[in-house]
């Protein structure tokens, strides 16, 4: 089997108060090797849960309740921090949905990415240095000498947003976790980031887990595609199939819609 | 504050702020260094030939007695000089005590939540509920006077200002995605605590600390007022107000030079305070 990541039979709930609310029912999930991995879904159909369940930076009030998150072989459910820290902090990455409030506001952008080379790569503070430079220059930011002594605040959203794209391939995970990296951007951004994080999956060869509820963009960029409606993976299967021959009836009325709404836009 | 077109006029008020804070609170450490060289006279040694006498603007001054002498003969300014060191040793070692206290156990507090919460939370709401400066002088009272047991008192009563104001804060750090991402990448939650959350409650801190330099001088002040600070012989400006106090009517100014030496210290703290915490912030910097 080659599969990086394998989600079986998950279940999530979230707890206020007494009354509990399930999210995930039962999601099943397998992300193969080098390939972009696409998750679409309405908002609340449980996305986000997902990748921070597989992160495991989930909020206190949200419990896994059954099922199993594979990585490499290792269950990560219910695995204590430290052993995860061991065996799979460093492997797996994340670029987050909000690039502003993603990186710290009091910290030169320089050493917040040397703190995880150091971490994770072992470098010390000169080699570290080094190679934020270079990991500036992968993700093609102008001017890496400038950008590494500034504050994220003084970055724009596609800056930042390249910042934690370095980020997250910077010690060379196995899988990254992009939860709607380009919702919070504009969409001659979105365009570069996308192409940039496509570019950098294909030289690296790294699983992505991408999530997105925009179709256009999963297209552009997946391998396979996963539809997560009401808690459930209700289809998986390759992006070209999943487009021309759908199976499930939630897909193929979301691309009626999505369609219908192109092509209101092109008349338009 | 963040609107561009005024930033430029609070950036450079706060910045003449914070030099004059700063200034004044040179002065004054300078004042308390040299004091033995400045003052111009022994500030225990009593003249009764020449009580009460007036500072150089009024009539029936003496030009040996610059700020004029006290009931009995002591030269005002000389035990104003002397005042300074105790004002300003209370203020910097008992602020910077209860800072470290009440810090550490609201970053703990806030960040790991759970029981250690409830019992810190629980604890700063009880200590708040008694009146602060009667249980610094129960405090004092039951430790016995001197330096160290006013400074203690400042501490164990100050301490829960800055916890409440660090576990808030802590608490919004806490929540935000930087935070969630620090956790995903595997650093060790002591590492988070120290280099994440520290540096964005450092700037509320130094405002704090200075803010409580100010306090500590006015709880200095109330208890060598009510004569449970350091002892007699020592000159402190609670003490000064207190033996002014007596003789209001006739000599108003053994009385209010202290107060006046109390309100500039506290209202340049607080201008430093206010000051460093916009210079501190990266946003606001710029």
């Amino acid at each position: 089997m080659n599969a990086v990541l394998d989600v079986q039979n998950l279940y999530l709930g979230v707890s206020q108060k007494r009354h509990y609310s399930p999210i995930l029912n039962g999601v099943n999930l397998e992300i193969q090797r080098s390939q972009i991995h696409g998750l679409v879904g309405e908002s609340g159909a449980g996305k986000s849960m997902l990748a921070k369940a597989i992160l495991g930076i989930l909020p206190s009030s949200t419990t896994i309740d059954k099922g199993y998150i594979h990585f490499k072989g290792n269950d990560l459910v219910g695995m204590p921090r430290y052993e995860r820290r061991q065996l799979a902090s460093r492997h797996i990455a994340m670029i987050p949905q909000d690039p502003m409030t993603s990186l710290n506001p009091v910290r030169r952008v320089g050493n917040q990415l040397g703190d995880v080379l150091r971490l994770h790569m072992k470098l010390n503070r000169t080699l570290a240095q080094e190679r934020v430079l270079e990991l500036l220059n992968d993700v093609q930011i102008r001017d890496p000498k400038r950008v590494v002594h500034q504050y994220p605040f003084e970055l724009s959203g596609g800056m930042r947003q390249r910042v934690l794209i370095a980020m997250a391939f910077s010690c060379k995970p196995e899988l990254i976790i992009a939860d709607e990296p380009t919702t919070a951007l504009d969409v001659t951004v979105q365009r570069q980031i996308l192409q940039l994080i496509k570019q950098l999956q294909s030289e690296t060869g790294t699983s992505v887990l991408f999530i997105s509820h925009d179709l256009g963009v999963i297209a552009k960029i997946c391998d396979h595609v996963s539809i997560l409606h009401t808690g459930n993976v209700v289809e998986m299967q390759s992006a070209v199939n999943l487009f021309q021959n759908p199976r499930h009836e939630y897909t193929q009325n979301l691309l009626e819609i999505t369609s219908h709404y192109y092509r209101f836009e092109n008349t338009d | 504050m963040s609107e561009p077109t005024r930033s430029g006029r609070v950036h450079l008020s706060s910045l003449v702020r914070t030099w004059l804070g700063g200034i004044v609170i040179g002065l004054l450490i300078l004042i308390a260094i040299f004091a033995p060289w400045i003052a111009p006279h022994d500030p225990l040694k009593q003249d009764l030939f020449s009580g009460l006498m007036a500072p150089f603007w009024l009539d029936n001054h003496d030009p040996a007695y610059l700020l004029g002498t006290d009931s009995l003969g002591r030269d005002v300014l000389s035990r104003l000089i002397y005042g300074t060191q105790i004002a300003l040793v209370v203020a910097f070692i008992a602020a910077s005590l209860a800072a470290l206290l009440g810090t550490v156990l609201g970053l703990l507090a806030g960040y790991y939540g759970g029981w250690l919460d409830t019992v810190v939370s629980r604890l700063v709401e009880i200590w708040m509920a008694f009146p602060p400066v009667l249980l610094s002088i129960v405090l004092v009272a039951v430790i016995g006077t001197g330096l160290h047991s006013v400074v203690i008192a400042i501490v164990i009563i100050d301490w829960t200002r800055f916890c409440r104001v660090v576990r808030a804060e802590t608490l919004v750090q806490r929540e935000q995605e930087y935070i969630s991402s620090a956790v995903s990448i595997g650093f060790e939650r002591w590492t988070i605590l120290w280099r994440e959350i520290l540096p964005n409650v450092l700037p509320l801190l130094v405002t704090l600390l200075t803010l409580e330099m100010g306090i500590a001088v006015i709880v200095e002040a109330i208890l060598s007022f009510v004569g449970l600070s350091v002892s007699s012989d020592q000159a402190t400006w609670g003490g000064l107000i207190q033996e002014g106090r007596q003789y209001v009517h006739s000599a108003w100014w053994v009385m209010s030079l202290p107060m006046i030496c109390i309100i500039i210290a506290v209202l340049a703290f607080n201008a430093l305070g206010d000051g460093l915490r916009t210079i501190l912030d990266p946003v606001m910097r710029k």
